[in-house]
């Protein structure tokens, strides 16, 4: 059994536990053994408590190594564990012995859920929107009820919003912020979370300009444009959410679907789960991805850190988006996201409703090296034709409730510099010659046209780019913000 | 195609959502679009759709205002998001960039996020971070290379020199265009750390970039320039002019530069300014000279600063500004490989009196002489003989007198010694210093294996032993179990029977091992290990039984 730095570091669930567990790793373990088959490495690790933790991490699922220890920890895998795949990787020495009884009936018991996994995957496969059972009565009378207790939510949102454009943004100060904060609160009993966090965000970044303003600090219009776009989105998703709610509740056939063709059920507060997803046969079989770009940022209204990766479909050539998200409250036990360099070969690759970049997800996957004949062709995949990229990224981003950053692979004909008052910017084309200007806009704060530039004309316009949009209004600017560069042999990442 | 009058009733839009929509009833800065997107109307059906809405809004009552101004709005930015234009009509020029070849990107974000946080964000443990990413030979990746840049103008000094000394020379000339993209050549620190590693790098244009400098730059990076400038001899005319300027950082950065290339005219210069009222701008130039008859002239001036400090009957303020004089033209003194400044070293601690003078000032004060002239024996010794000839000068200034005020000397002199001599003249040497407590256990290991108590505890190990002479052991021997049994104490077994037995035995120990009134270094550790693993309320009762305050 093999196991490297990388691929430890990869399983932590944060840079603090990686290094507590190399520190662990040097001296705390008095017994280190592994399983004949090498399987299973456990031991006993010096800890605070009297007596030692008992910690194993158990790899009978190469791609899925179960990390178990009796410290008290909430993290998964635990600092122990990760300090005895350490302690394997470089190389201590670990007796052979017997695989303990308890790690034997732990392994029937994920078998058996593994088994259940399988069942229910296999279920809901029958059980699809086509062939599912009628709802009885009681499932229609209270899907109608939650409809018409959201529907008095959005009312009540609606009012809320309505009052504060009435008086102006500029109105809320810290003390009426207090009051809305309380009458924001109670949106959460209406089963319309997503409603409520857009509405949380506003208040925030209120808050924040109210707050400037009372400290005396630079408090013009401009820095109010945020807020009216998310004032403009949350007015936009309240009224497509009552008439599609009323719709919805009007019709006795729809009202316990889902709508899977856009964002709407999880714009207003729907979570999907796996079994609707597949319900609704959103996923594919077989799917391999392969991660283009990754990044992480903290988003201060929500109160989580968001990790989203970027992968391209090589069965098709779809750009994807997998969203983790990480509150501030539970941070220390959510495996923090990280950079993929594999192709991942997932058996379900599930997908939901939205745009140009859908989000997925999956449960389950087999690392492989990423190969050159992969590599090829993700270059092969790069649009050649801007016209039609730039056409479907406005087509997208005029509907006020769509993703405003879509992402595409483009491939470069020509690279050339622009220079408008002093400022120099790189704009790629096609072999059309339709242009594309690169600047660093978005979201994401890690600047790459610099990093761009320091390439020769020869190698990038052997190149393809995986860009991310965003429609400027202020400048009348729809730029692209550069992230990986794919040529035939390499991904080159330009952020993480 | 970006259409203004769009941007502008944005503007105007965003205007209200700020105000208010109670104001937008006959609003004339909205009204008046309502004619121009009616004639554009004509044209563009959604022109015409705006105006209605535009209307609406204009028209509406307070209270359907605010939905009339969010139907606006998010119709407006609709249209606007159709209108961006992707490309910027602009004169092209070919992009510069030279890379022929991608580099690798194999460092994950889990890797890159720490490192970039620790150049960006102001928080604790940056310094760290960087150290560790550089030992693992994390920072070598091409997406760190502006921040790394970025981080000479780093406001903590540390990191910026660290980044300067050690990151930077390490992954070398990859560098030279991102410091060249950033440098300014009238900037400040950061911009001077640019050009140094510029020339550190062997950029071809340092010369050049060094020659502007003189010209434009401030002062900061104008001394880096000099620095450069000082390594070609023709510029000596350039420097014996920036040795005139108004400037005093560059008057000693030319001083020393000319000192450097060797100029006979910058060595006159020298003693000239040193022998003159602003003689610390030469002691940079004096230190950098190491001629025999320049160092004899220079000694000479030191001395006579000396000299006034003896003086009979000074005033308190008197001697106080000339014993500053002294502490910074002793600087000067470094680099000076030469028998009569040997003499004058153990003339000060052995006949001058100076100590005695100044044994009631601050120890960062008393102590300035002392660590310069320990500073200076070890700078000098990079050849054997000359290491004999100062273990002798050790052993002269290492009276039981001197090392009572600096038992820094004894532990300088051990280290000194101790590749010289055998292991039994170590022991004949420093035993007596242990015995007398001026030396502490740590020292028999050299710099810091085993500091403190704990060193007599590994005084078996068989890595220890070959360094050391055997009777060290026998030295240490008797007080080798009480550190043993200290050591295997902890806060759990401290509170049983068996563990106040043990250390009550210690404690005894102790108190029975107090040498002339003080307890050495390890005693000292002993003592607050033992209070560290007992009882607050039994602290006084402890250092009672050992009159330890």
């Amino acid at each position: 059994m093999e196991i490297s730095y990388n691929y430890i570091d990869s399983l932590a669930p944060n840079g603090d536990a990686i290094k507590n567990g190399k520190k662990l790793a040097k001296n705390m373990f008095q017994n280190r053994c592994i399983s004949g088959d090498d399987t299973v490495i456990f031991g006993e690790c010096t800890g605070s408590g009297k007596k030692p933790y008992i910690c194993s991490v158990d790899f009978i699922d190469k791609n899925n190594p179960v990390g178990r220890c009796s410290c008290p920890s909430r993290q998964i895998p635990c600092k122990h564990a990760l300090g005895l795949m350490y302690a394997y990787a470089d190389g201590l020495s670990f007796a052979i012995e017997e695989i303990p009884e308890d790690i034997l009936v732990k392994r029937g018991k994920i078998d058996k859920r593994n088994e259940n996994k399988e069942k229910k995957i296999k279920e809901a496969k029958e059980n699809s929107r086509e062939t599912a059972k009628p709802k009885t009565k009681t499932q229609i009378t209270a899907a109608v009820k939650k409809i018409n207790i959201q529907l008095e939510g959005i009312a009540l949102a609606d009012k809320l919003l309505k009052n504060i454009l009435q008086m102006g943004l500029a109105s809320v100060d810290t003390a009426t912020a207090k009051t809305m904060d309380d009458q924001v609160k109670q949106l959460g009993n209406y089963y319309i979370g997503g409603i409520q966090t857009s509405f949380i965000e506003i208040m925030l970044k209120l808050r924040v300009m109210a707050q400037q303003y009372h400290n005396s600090e630079q408090n013009d219009s401009d820095n109010y444009e945020n807020s009216i776009s998310d004032v403009l989105y949350l007015s936009s998703l309240l009224k497509k959410a009552k008439s599609y709610l009323t719709e919805k509740v009007a019709k006795e056939e729809m009202v316990t679907t889902l709508d899977t063709e856009s964002e709407i059920e999880e714009q207003i507060g729907h979570v999907w789960k796996l079994e609707d997803l597949m319900f609704y046969k959103k996923y594919i079989e077989n799917a391999s991805l392969v991660q283009l770009s990754f990044y992480s940022y903290d988003d201060v209204s929500r109160k989580e850190y968001v990790d989203e990766g970027y992968y391209i479909c090589l069965e098709n050539g779809e750009i994807f988006k997998t969203i983790g998200y990480r509150p501030y409250k539970a941070v220390k036990y959510i495996k923090e996201d990280d950079s993929t360099y594999g192709i991942l070969e997932l058996p379900q690759l599930y997908i939901y409703p939205g745009g140009l970049n859908k989000r997925v997800r999956w449960d389950g996957y087999n690392l492989r090296e990423l190969d050159s004949v992969a590599i090829t062709k993700i270059y092969a995949m790069a649009k050649e034709n801007y016209a039609e990229v730039i056409k479907s990224v406005k087509n997208q981003i005029k509907n006020a409730l769509s993703d405003k950053n879509p992402l595409a692979l483009l491939k470069i004909s020509d690279v050339f510099i622009v220079t408008e008052k002093e400022k120099q910017y790189l704009q790629i084309s096609d072999s059309t010659g339709t242009k594309q200007v690169l600047m660093d806009i978005g979201y994401i704060t890690i600047k790459t046209t610099g990093l761009m530039k320091k390439f020769s004309k020869e190698l990038l316009t052997r190149s393809a780019l995986l860009v991310m949009f965003e429609n400027d209004i202020e400048s009348g600017l729809l730029a692209a913000k550069p992230l990986s560069i794919v040529t035939e042999h390499e991904i080159v990442r330009l952020i993480y | 195609m970006k259409i203004q009058a769009l941007n502008d009733l944005h503007n105007e839009l965003n205007r209200l959502f700020i105000a208010g929509s109670r104001f937008a009833k006959g609003d004339p800065r909205i009204s008046k679009y309502i004619p121009l997107l009616t004639k554009m109307g004509e044209k563009a059906p959604v022109m015409k759709r705006l105006a209605e809405k535009v209307n609406i809004l204009v028209t509406a009552e307070q209270n359907d205002a605010a939905e009339a101004l969010v139907d606006v709005g998010a119709f407006l930015n609709s249209i606007l998001a159709t209108q961006g234009s992707s490309s910027l009509d602009l004169e092209e020029t070919k992009i510069k960039g030279q890379l022929t070849k991608y580099p690798s990107t194999s460092n994950p974000y889990s890797q890159l996020r720490p490192v970039i946080e620790a150049l960006t964000l102001v928080k604790p443990g940056r310094y760290e971070v960087i150290v560790n990413a550089h030992k693992a030979g994390q920072l070598d990746d091409f997406r760190l290379y502006e921040y790394i840049v970025a981080g000479l103008d780093d406001k903590y000094s540390e990191l910026a020199n660290y980044i300067q000394d050690k990151v930077i020379p390490d992954i070398d000339s990859v560098f030279i265009p991102y410091l060249l993209d950033t440098y300014d050549v009238k900037g400040g620190r950061g911009d001077a750390s640019r050009l140094s590693l510029l020339h550190k790098l062997n950029y071809d244009n340092t010369e050049i970039l060094a020659l502007e400098a003189v010209e434009n730059a401030e002062q900061i990076v104008l001394v880096e320039a000099i620095h450069i400038l000082s390594e070609l001899k023709k510029h000596e005319k350039l420097l014996l002019t920036l040795s005139k300027d108004k400037k005093a950082a560059v008057r000693e950065a030319a001083l020393a530069g000319l000192i450097k290339m060797d100029s006979q005219q910058g060595k006159e210069l020298m003693i000239e300014t040193l022998s003159g009222s602003k003689f610390k701008q030469a002691v940079e130039a004096a230190k950098c000279c190491r001629e025999d008859e320049y160092a004899l002239r220079i000694l000479s001036i030191v001395k006579e600063y000396h000299d006034k400090l003896l003086e009979p009957d000074l005033e308190p303020k008197t001697f106080d500004k000339y014993e500053e004089n002294f502490n910074d033209i002793f600087d000067a003194l470094e680099n000076k490989d030469q028998e009569l400044v040997y003499e004058f070293y153990i003339y000060l601690f052995e006949k001058s009196g100076y100590f005695n003078l100044i044994k009631n000032k601050m120890s960062y004060q008393r102590d300035k002489i002392p660590r310069t002239i320990l500073f200076n024996l070890n700078n000098n010794s990079s050849k054997k003989e000359i290491k004999e000839r100062e273990l002798k000068i050790y052993e002269r200034i290492c009276t039981k007198k001197n090392i009572k005020v600096y038992p820094e000397l004894v532990k300088m002199y051990y280290n000194f010694s101790r590749n010289l001599y055998t292991k039994k003249d170590v022991y004949n040497i420093f035993s007596k210093y242990y015995i007398t407590g001026k030396l502490d256990s740590s020292v028999i290991y050299g710099i810091g294996d085993y500091p403190g108590a704990a060193a007599i505890l590994h005084l078996g190990d068989s890595s220890v032993c070959n360094r050391i002479d055997p009777d060290w052991q026998k030295l240490f021997e008797h007080k080798k179990d009480a550190f043993a049994i200290a050591a295997r104490l902890d806060k759990d077994n401290a509170k049983s029977p068996e563990g106040k037995k043990n250390i009550d035995m210690v404690l005894t120990f102790l108190a029975a091992d107090k040498k002339s009134g003080s307890y050495s270094f390890a005693q000292r550790e002993l003592i607050h290990w033992i209070l560290g693993i007992t009882e607050e309320e039994e602290h006084e009762k402890i250092k009672e039984k050992l009159q330890y305050k």
